[in-house]
């Protein structure tokens, strides 16, 4: 079968491609005219899938640390040890003493024997995958919000919107299939709002680009539901909470707090006001926000206001970032859900699932992953990275150091992998089988083309031989087998079958399911008023001697911080110094440039209250003067610069905008 | 058109003759892939042949220069030492059922890749293959193969020419090799009558009126970007458009840029050639860091530059455009050759 259907592994929008085998190596990728998502059309990196799987800097061998260093060993000696150190650490110290990390990139097969494995072999509810924080962690499981980071909206509304808002997101870079559909709706002359620190390619063809002050978002938002509540008709109903507080958010007021000007933000609400099918686009920018909650329901109210939302009409799409972001949701790896959000602490539930895997199962959640680090004293990591994935990778390297045991899953080399016990080299999406879920709930078959390199093994198989010799066997012949005991105990995937996946191009699951669960599971109690802080901005103070705001940049970290774009040659190469930058770069405005005499391409200092970091410049009109912008993980030095902090309503670690000066290194 | 030999093939004949070809070489040809998908490749049975396909994903490119193409390969070779080693791909294949504007589409590149000096990979695999078109009665949506002059019949450049007629195929031979594969098929040709020529000529004037209007103005664009009247704001605007995805480059029949890479594990390793796009920034990034098409739009219009005039003018005396209309699906804004050259033609977006 030299051409093979499958779904592509970067990001979350999940396109149909081929990858061309010639004899036991792929050769090469071609897009599906027929796939729903991908139309005929790819990504950069969707056209380069196939050299994730040619790498050269595949891991080819399981690795056991000696001394300092990693060397290889058989799988037999691996195995053997991470059974009986992951046994010794559990029967000494109990469930909470192991760590239990997923994979946004794992097949949904994969992550819900990740999470059986933790649960009923090690008794723990401590499964979780780090950038799970990027979907409002522990808000999306109240109703509320559920519908926040669970689209109602498919990627092909974006051709169906008269008016699409880019909130935060900028899919030129993350998510070129979204991209590539609202270029459709421009040319047709659908007008486009851009609201970005850092202005991406949409913004060019945009009727308005907001720029408000890196923190002030909710601000911003709040403003425009005031013009736009003002020029709406009829007016909206009683009982909207948050509509109803933004009476004092005058755009003067709303100029002053966010810099973005009085003219702009009524245009804005004109065209808002005008619209009957208006749909807000966001992605992990918005959320990863220090105001991120309270800026996503200020957009779902923007877009009741705007006369958006009916039965027929979902005025909200979520990217997610990865190919599978949603399975893993989906699977249960979450320390409070079981697959298809089913709540641990339900006895019900539990029931369920113990009779089905013949043991009992733990009852009390489990820690988030950036709670498990430095709380646990082992950890099994399957294709997870929580140095690349969470704010403080100093503080993630400090904590894996410390680990009694650590075992990772994974086809490279990658910074949590250099600080293992045991690397268990795993095969790519190229290499197995299984399915993934894609931000629109779509699920899409995986199939593999070729066998991985050397002795690497895919997830599932990997997964398997650890159950076994940890006494608990998880017996399967085949990926298939796992989704029919997925749908058997998942009833958002209930009707979910290889057969049936393989007739056509996948299939979305209802989120009328999801919503009926949430009702059973959660009740109905948080179905309140919504409200937000609007009074409290979450911009940085700006003096004298620090007057410029520094903010992470998420978008581009799809290029810069992606074991999958490091690794394809090909796909690094050809890319400019905005994507793969040797050091981490700032974006500047040339105003801002000019007065502190720096010219593209030099080194700056940038220096806070307590830390500073060195990076070189790139000079744009794409950010407003007194902003500069930062890829948030592009070293470890970054973080030196945009401290971690708590977010207090959801105990999420993010990064926060910051007061900065910057000068020539 | 001389008058060379023409012939014709019944349908149970057909599969016959796949069928022997089969024993004698790998044969690439339209094959279902997933849902309404076809795309050339390899077939293991007669059947498998998707006869009455409208068009493939991906052009012949793919299999005689290929998306990773590995040029040499080295490493420890037990007695022997270090070994280092070419590679060549020396398969026979014959390409079965091919639209004529993806034969035309190896034709450019068969000029692209002797012009200065003869690529040896790529020659390699062409030497040892035979092109069989399949001509074009019916246009598929996007086509516009009249525009390039590169369908929907051929006068030269195949092998062998199938033209499907009531209920047999019209074979017409357009080379040494593709006779000499008649003459092996011993008894399943019997020779053309003028009847069926003189159908195979209507079918072409037919097919040709299908194409509704002109879709790809090149001789308009070719003035216009050959003397530089093209707007600057034209570039921009295009520029806006292109998601530097470089799918346009990879799905185009006469696109050839690459860039070389070594991959080394301890003691072994090869050297690959990969496909490149003219769209992506560092195509065109110096060794010193400079870039000279740093910015999108000078890559967009290097890219239609290079298509339109400069190959037109001098190395190859054709547009780099077969006019498959595959770039009209593949890319994500909206810059396909057609709309391109209708851009410059009317000087606005």
């Amino acid at each position: 079968m030299p051409h093979v259907l499958t779904t592509c592994p970067y990001c979350g929008c999940g396109c149909g491609l081929y990858l061309q085998v010639d004899g036991r190596r792929v050769l090469g990728t071609a897009a599906s005219a027929g796939h729903p998502v991908a139309r005929g059309r790819l990504c950069a990196k969707g056209w380069h899938a196939h050299e994730v799987s040619l790498s050269s800097q595949r891991l080819q061998r399981p690795l056991i640390r000696r001394g300092e260093g990693l060397e290889e060993a058989s799988w037999e000696e691996a195995l053997d040890l991470v059974a009986s150190r992951l046994g010794e650490i559990t029967a000494a110290g109990g469930g909470g003493a192991i760590g239990v990390l997923g994979s946004p990139r794992a097949t949904n097969e994969e992550n819900f024997l990740l999470s059986k494995l933790a649960r009923s072999c090690f008794g723990t509810n401590n499964v979780d995958f780090s950038a799970r924080l990027e979907a409002l962690p522990g808000l999306f499981d109240l109703p509320k919000y559920r519908h926040l980071t669970l689209s109602a909206a498919s990627l092909d509304d974006i051709e169906r919107a008269d008016l699409i808002v880019l909130w935060q997101a900028d899919p030129a870079e993350e998510h070129p299939a979204a991209a590539s559909r609202v270029l459709r709706a421009v040319e047709r002359g659908v007008p486009v709002i851009e609201v970005a620190a850092r202005s991406g390619q949409l913004g060019r063809l945009s009727a308005i680009r907001l720029s408000p002050i890196p923190g002030t978002e909710l601000q911003l938002a709040a403003g425009l539901l005031h013009v736009t509540l003002a020029a709406a008709e009829p007016a909206v109903a009683e009982g909207d909470g948050l509509a109803a507080s933004v009476d004092s958010c005058t755009p003067e007021r709303t100029e002053a707090v966010t810099g973005v000007p009085t003219e702009d933000i009524l245009r804005a609400g004109e065209i808002l006001a005008a619209s009957a099918r208006p749909l807000t686009v966001y992605s992990r920018g918005a959320t990863l926000g220090p105001q991120g909650p309270d800026v996503l329901t200020a957009l779902a109210a923007l877009g009741r206001v705007a006369g958006g939302a009916s039965d027929s009409w979902s005025p909200l799409l979520w990217l997610n970032a990865y190919c599978n972001f949603q399975g893993a949701r989906d699977m249960g790896v979450v320390p409070y859900f079981l697959s298809g959000y089913q709540a641990v602490s339900d006895q019900d539930v539990r029931d369920t699932f113990a009779r089905a895997w013949g043991t009992s199962l733990p009852t009390e959640a489990g820690l988030p992953s950036w709670e498990m680090l430095g709380k646990v004293r082992a950890m099994l990591v399957m294709g997870d990275d929580p140095t690349t994935s969470l704010p403080d990778a100093a503080a993630v390297r400090e904590a894996l150091a410390k680990l009694e045991f650590l075992v990772v899953q994974e086809a490279f080399l990658t910074p949590v992998a250099q600080a293992a016990h045991v690397v268990l080299p795993s095969a790519t999406f190229a290499e197995k089988d299984g399915t993934f879920t894609n931000t629109e709930r779509r699920l899409q078959r995986v199939r593999k083309a070729v066998e991985p390199p050397g002795e690497a093994r895919a997830d599932w198989e990997i997964l398997c031989e650890i159950a076994r010799r940890l006494g608990r066997p998880m017996e399967y012949e085949s990926p298939a087998q796992v989704m029919a005991e997925i749908a058997s105990l998942t009833p958002i995937y209930s009707d979910m079958s290889y057969e049936r996946l393989d007739e056509g191009w996948g299939l979305r699951w209802s989120l009328d399911k999801a919503v009926a669960a949430d009702q059973a599971v959660l009740g109905s109690a948080a179905s309140g008023e919504e409200t937000a802080a609007v009074e409290q901005s979450g911009a940085p103070g700006v003096d004298d001697d620090f007057p410029l705001v520094l903010t992470p940049d998420h978008a581009l970290e799809s290029w810069s911080a992606d074991t999958l774009v490091v690794n394809a040659v090909g796909l690094r190469r050809q890319q400019g110094a905005d994507r793969s930058p040797s050091l981490p770069q700032i974006a500047i405005n040339p105003v801002d440039a000019e007065s502190l005499d720096l010219r593209p391409g030099q080194t700056a200092r940038v220096q806070c209250r307590n830390g500073q970091m060195e990076a070189s410049v790139r000079v744009t009109d794409a950010v407003r003067q007194g902003v500069v912008v930062l890829p948030a993980r592009v070293r470890e030095s970054a973080a030196a610069v945009l401290q971690s902090s708590t977010n207090p309503e959801t105990g999420v670690p993010l990064l926060r905008p910051r007061a900065v000066r910057i000068e020539k290194a | 058109m001389g008058q060379a030999p023409a012939y014709v093939i019944g349908q149970p004949a057909l599969s016959t003759w796949v069928g022997t070809m089969l024993e004698r070489a790998e044969v690439v040809a339209p094959r279902a892939a997933h849902g309404e998908d076809v795309t050339y490749d390899v077939v293991q049975t007669p059947e498998q042949v998707a006869w009455g396909y409208t068009a493939s994903l991906s052009p012949l490119k793919r299999f005689l220069f290929p998306q990773v193409d590995q040029m040499l390969r080295w490493g420890q070779r037990g007695d022997e030492g270090f070994q280092l080693e070419p590679t060549h791909d020396e398969r026979e294949r014959v390409f079965l059922a091919v639209r004529p504007c993806d034969v035309s589409g190896v034709l450019f590149l068969d000029r692209v890749f002797t012009r200065d000096r003869e690529d040896i990979y790529y020659l390699s695999r062409r030497r040892r293959s035979t092109l069989i078109a399949l001509t074009c009665t019916e246009p598929g949506e996007n086509c516009f193969c009249v525009c390039a002059n590169a369908g929907p019949f051929l006068d030269a450049g195949y092998d062998l020419q199938l033209t499907r007629l009531s209920d047999e195929y019209l074979v017409e031979v357009g080379s040494d090799k593709g006779a000499a594969l008649i003459g092996e098929a011993d008894g399943l040709f019997a020779p053309a009558t003028e009847g069926a020529m003189r159908t195979r000529r209507d079918l072409e004037k037919e097919a040709e009126t299908r194409f509704a209007e002109p879709q790809a103005y090149f001789a308009a664009a070719l003035r216009k970007v050959t003397f530089d009247q093209v707007p600057d704001e034209l570039w921009d605007g295009m520029a806006d458009r292109c998601l530097e995805c470089g799918g346009c480059a990879f799905v185009c029949p006469t696109c050839t840029c690459f860039l070389v890479a070594d991959s080394e594990r301890v003691g072994e390793g090869e050297r690959v050639r990969l496909w490149d796009s003219c769209l992506y920034q560092a195509h065109t990034l110096e060794a010193s860091g400079h870039n000279p098409r740093a910015e999108a739009k000078h890559r967009v219009k290097a890219r239609f530059f290079h298509k339109l005039s400069y190959q037109f003018a001098k190395p190859l005396e054709a547009h780099g455009c077969v006019g498959c209309g595959r770039c009209v699906t593949t890319c994500m804004g909206s810059n396909d050759m057609p709309a391109v050259t209708a851009r410059i033609r009317r000087g606005a977006m």
